[in-house]
């Protein structure tokens, strides 16, 4: 187990260079991470589950300006890694699991966040030291800076993922496993309730008075279509894809047109 | 154009860009990724010590925009740093100036459309596509990929573009910029982004194909839960509009259910 949580606390640590290094490239978003850490526990159910739960949820969520959001990545590596090895070693997949891991790591995200903003005052004082060489006439090294911060963001990747999971790991397998069963059961409720805060989210970020009735006829249309036949999901990704390219294309036509 | 300046400075500080906010400190903001940035040009240009130690010294002002359309700037500051260095009448406080008044409307543009309205319309693509391959793992492998390509094709090509245009351009990269409408096209990635959501709320709401999904709720009757959820999704709707934070909600759903489960 231990191997396995050093490689996977790795890749998170190589994967959070790119939540604020690398400008973002989606790489470090749950959507990717968590399939990704799934797969290499064996266990890619827990992993999509966890990315749908945690992306959709905290995706509105924006590092604009001095402002620093939750950072969702190690949420995502110690849940899915808690989930997955509680799973295998309770022997069943159950729903509680999951959000229970959810639950516990997200105090994991402040953590982190709380790290971040301390580097970002170390870094103010390497703003001010390379002011001070320049006025010194001498040419600093802002390269050796710049991947130093890389090091340290590396570090505190790794760090942030590792010691939650490798000291807490027993301690809140314990606590899960004498939780009283109404507890459970509420979590097991939870599970299929919290898409709901993601749906929303994702609503309040798309959501123009302009559309409605487009967005009231693709749920109409795929309500009366699933009423009728046994429906094939591939089927309905297929033509909600071509809906929203048909529409994307009339949009550009309009805008031509004027 | 590339008179002093080759192409391979400039893939250089193509490379350089993505790790624009590496050093991101809240004095001065960006201003120790614009240096390390710009180092391959100041060294191209300059060989002597007095004029790369007024390069750097020059690039460590305060700066911080969006790190995508940072390439604009980036591409403009090359221009007029290359313009002066071949004597054109460029003063250091004209870049400085330009920088600065480019640096809040791009910041604006760019945390609007890749921030508030790309990442997530990638992540509901993604994650329909995951909710909809279902059980078949395999596919489902699908929505990080898409997502991922989504994302990149927009990012990856609008630095490329905004830095070799804002070279080429110089300052009057500016029409170039206003011509790029990310306004309308936040439109098009609204409307897109509600027809899928569309589309899956029949899933969401009606559980007949429960089996289709990950989740599926027990107990209630079919037509009550997808009223019920509905219900929960315009309140939670509501809260989000006043501002309550999506954790404070995920917490609250928590602790409401295990409340009501002793009551």
């Amino acid at each position: 187990m231990h191997a396995d949580l050093l490689i996977i606390c790795l890749l998170a640590a190589l994967l959070s260079i790119d939540v604020r290094t690398v400008g973002g490239t989606m790489l470090s978003r749950p959507l990717v991470v968590a399939p990704l850490i799934g797969l290499l526990m064996g266990d890619a159910k827990t992993g999509f589950l966890v990315a749908y739960f945690i992306e959709l949820v905290w995706v509105g969520m924006l590092p604009v300006g001095a402002s620093l959001p939750v950072e969702v990545l190690p949420v995502t590596v110690v849940s899915v890694f808690l989930a997955a090895t509680y799973s295998s070693k309770l022997g069943n997949f159950s729903e509680s699991i999951i959000m229970f891991c959810i639950i516990i790591s997200i105090p994991v995200g402040f953590m982190s966040r709380w790290l971040e903003s301390h580097i970002r005052e170390l870094n103010s004082r390497l703003s001010d030291y390379l002011d001070r060489e320049v006025s010194e006439e001498r040419i600093p090294n802002v390269e050796m800076i710049t991947y130093m911060n890389i090091a340290v963001t590396f570090l505190k990747g790794f760090l942030v993922c590792f010691l939650p999971i490798f000291f807490g790991s027993h301690v809140l397998l314990n606590v899960y496993n004498s939780l009283p069963f109404n507890v459970k059961q509420a979590l097991e409720t939870g599970f299929y309730l919290v898409p709901l805060v993601g749906i929303a989210v994702v609503m309040e970020i798309f959501f123009i008075k302009k559309y409605t009735l487009h967005f009231a006829l693709s749920f109409i249309a795929v309500f009366v279509f699933s009423l009728f036949t046994k429906v094939n999901p591939f089927l309905i990704m297929g033509l909600s894809v071509m809906a929203a390219l048909l529409l994307l294309y009339m949009g550009r036509e309009r805008k031509a047109g004027v | 154009m590339y008179k002093l300046i080759r192409k391979s400075d400039l893939m250089k500080v193509y490379f350089r860009l993505f790790l624009l906010e590496a050093s991101w400190n809240y004095e001065k903001m960006q201003n120790i990724g614009v240096a390390y940035v710009l180092m391959p040009i100041g060294n191209r240009l300059y060989s002597d010590f007095e004029g790369r130690k007024a390069f750097v010294g020059r690039n460590l002002k305060f700066f911080n925009t969006h790190p995508a359309m940072a390439s604009f700037i980036m591409g403009v500051v090359i221009h007029m740093e290359e313009q002066m260095k071949l004597g054109e009448p460029v003063t250091p406080e004209e870049i400085e100036a330009l920088k600065n008044s480019m640096m809040g409307p791009l910041a604006a543009m760019g945390d609007n459309f890749f921030w508030e309205y790309l990442r997530p319309f990638c992540a509901v693509i993604g994650v329909c596509i995951i909710l909809l391959c279902g059980n078949n793992y395999g596919f489902a492998f699908l929505g990080p990929l898409v997502a991922l390509f989504l994302y990149n094709a927009f990012g990856l090509s609008v630095r490329y573009a905004g830095l070799t245009k804002g070279y080429e351009n110089g300052p009057s990269i500016i029409n170039y910029i206003a011509k790029l409408d990310l306004r309308s096209m936040n439109e098009r990635l609204s409307l897109t982004a509600l027809v899928m959501i569309g589309a899956l709320f029949p899933f969401l709401f009606k559980l007949d194909n429960a089996e289709l999904l990950p989740f599926k709720i027990q107990s209630m009757h079919h037509s009550l839960q997808g009223l019920a959820m509905f219900l929960l999704l315009l309140l939670m709707l509501l809260l989000l509009k006043i501002k309550v934070t999506p954790t404070v909600l995920f917490y609250g759903i928590i602790i409401g259910i295990i409340m009501l489960t002793y009551i």
